[in-house]
């Protein structure tokens, strides 16, 4: 697979590295001659232009043409958005991931189609999940989001504690995957009966992950101060 | 009208001074305030100090009521990407983006902005003058907007009639 990144400061230096170590075949296309240029020296494997990745010519050096990812993460929100609008629109590109530094902006690049990762919102998401759910995490965030696979630990007084898995009042869409008792994996059935101490893994839409936790852990405690 | 100005360097503020004095609501941001020093003591609009493609920003200036919005900062991208968020998002009925370089001037205006590419234009201007040649220059600025200059001829010269 060719993958084309735009910018190399640290993330697209670093990701340059990780997936010529995994066996893709990297260009990156950077602005400043120094950078690039050291770029270039560091990483034998990968096509380095020197030059701006807003220009659709230097992109077509990079090969864009056979590209079938290309990932724009410099500094700027406005380059990355234009980067990854010429790769899909102009270009033709299969699939373009833009890299949005400021979180106000998620929800402009969304709105123009176009995927995103935000490092702050990704962190911000990790401590708000440690903060306020405690006892559920966020294992894997699937189709961009709307699906995700969480793990909750139940404890003596949960309410699904004690009870078998056909006796819960479970959100629709969700569904118990999984549960590890002492390591010991067991394939939930009607008859089950959950345990304190199990870890639960369940699927469920974003919009049902509160009334899962409900169902299995009970309302969110308020914060210690 | 009320119209929004994107960029308040030598272009945005003229402008911004210009439809003011007009009597239209202007709104003009930049995300150097000591830029507002250009429009000069008799500006009665508003001015906002912060970056136009921040949705925040915008809605202060009032994109969702706003009939006209100028994308006229010195970044190309910047004026793309806030042009967008005024149509595609906002659906502000007039939106009018300079870029700078003729190519992405060209590529955006396929994508279905009215761009003026200033690079051009002043380059054609030029070398019509240069030349001193009579003939007209024609520009177009999206899909129903263009330029058109026309040489005024003196009787009894060459051209006349043309």
């Amino acid at each position: 697979m060719y993958v084309l990144i735009v910018g190399g400061g640290k993330v697209g230096e670093s990701l340059s590295r990780a997936l010529v170590n995994s066996g893709y075949n990297v260009a990156l296309v950077e602005k400043e001659e120094k950078i690039s240029q050291k770029i270039a020296e560091e990483l034998d494997k990968v096509l380095v232009i020197s030059g701006d990745g807003c220009d659709p010519a230097r992109l077509e050096d990079a090969g864009i043409t056979r590209a079938q990812v290309v990932t724009a993460v410099t500094g700027d929100d406005e380059d990355n958005l234009i980067i990854c609008q010429l790769a899909r629109d102009t270009f033709g590109v299969p699939r373009v991931i833009a890299r949005v530094n400021n979180p106000r902006n998620v929800i402009t690049f969304q709105k123009l189609g176009i995927d995103t990762v935000s490092s702050t919102t990704i962190i911000t998401k990790l401590i708000e999940e440690e903060a306020t759910i405690g006892d559920i995490f966020t294992l894997l965030a699937l189709k961009r989001g709307k699906l995700s696979l969480v793990e909750a630990i139940l404890k003596p007084k949960s309410p699904a504690a004690n009870k078998s898995i056909k006796d819960l009042k479970l959100p629709a869409e969700s569904i118990l995957a999984t549960i590890v008792r002492e390591n010991q994996i067991i394939f939930p059935k009607g008859e089950t009966t959950l345990l304190p101490g199990d870890s639960i893994i369940a699927l469920s839409t974003i919009e049902q992950e509160k009334a899962l936790r409900e169902a299995l852990i009970g309302k969110e405690q308020p914060h210690a101060a | 009208m009320h119209i929004i100005i994107v960029g308040c360097g030598r272009v945005g503020s003229q402008l911004a001074q210009i439809l003011s004095s007009e009597g239209h609501n202007v709104v003009i941001i930049d995300k150097n305030p000591t830029a507002f020093k250009r429009l000069g003591p008799d500006f009665n609009g508003i001015t906002i100090s912060g970056v136009g493609f921040d949705p925040e920003i915008l809605k202060r200036a009032g994109v969702e009521r706003a009939d006209a919005l100028a994308a006229v900062t010195n970044g190309d991208n910047s004026n793309i990407m806030v042009s967008q968020i005024a149509k595609k998002i906002y659906n502000v009925p007039r939106v009018i983006t300079r870029i700078y370089d003729p190519l992405r001037a060209d590529i955006y205006k396929k994508f279905g902005l009215n761009t003026i590419g200033t690079t051009t234009i002043v380059a054609q201007i030029f070398r019509s003058a240069l030349l001193k040649e009579s003939s007209k220059l024609e520009f177009s600025i999206g899909e129903d907007l263009g330029l058109i200059e026309y040489k005024a001829q003196k009787k009894g010269s060459k051209t006349e009639g043309e």
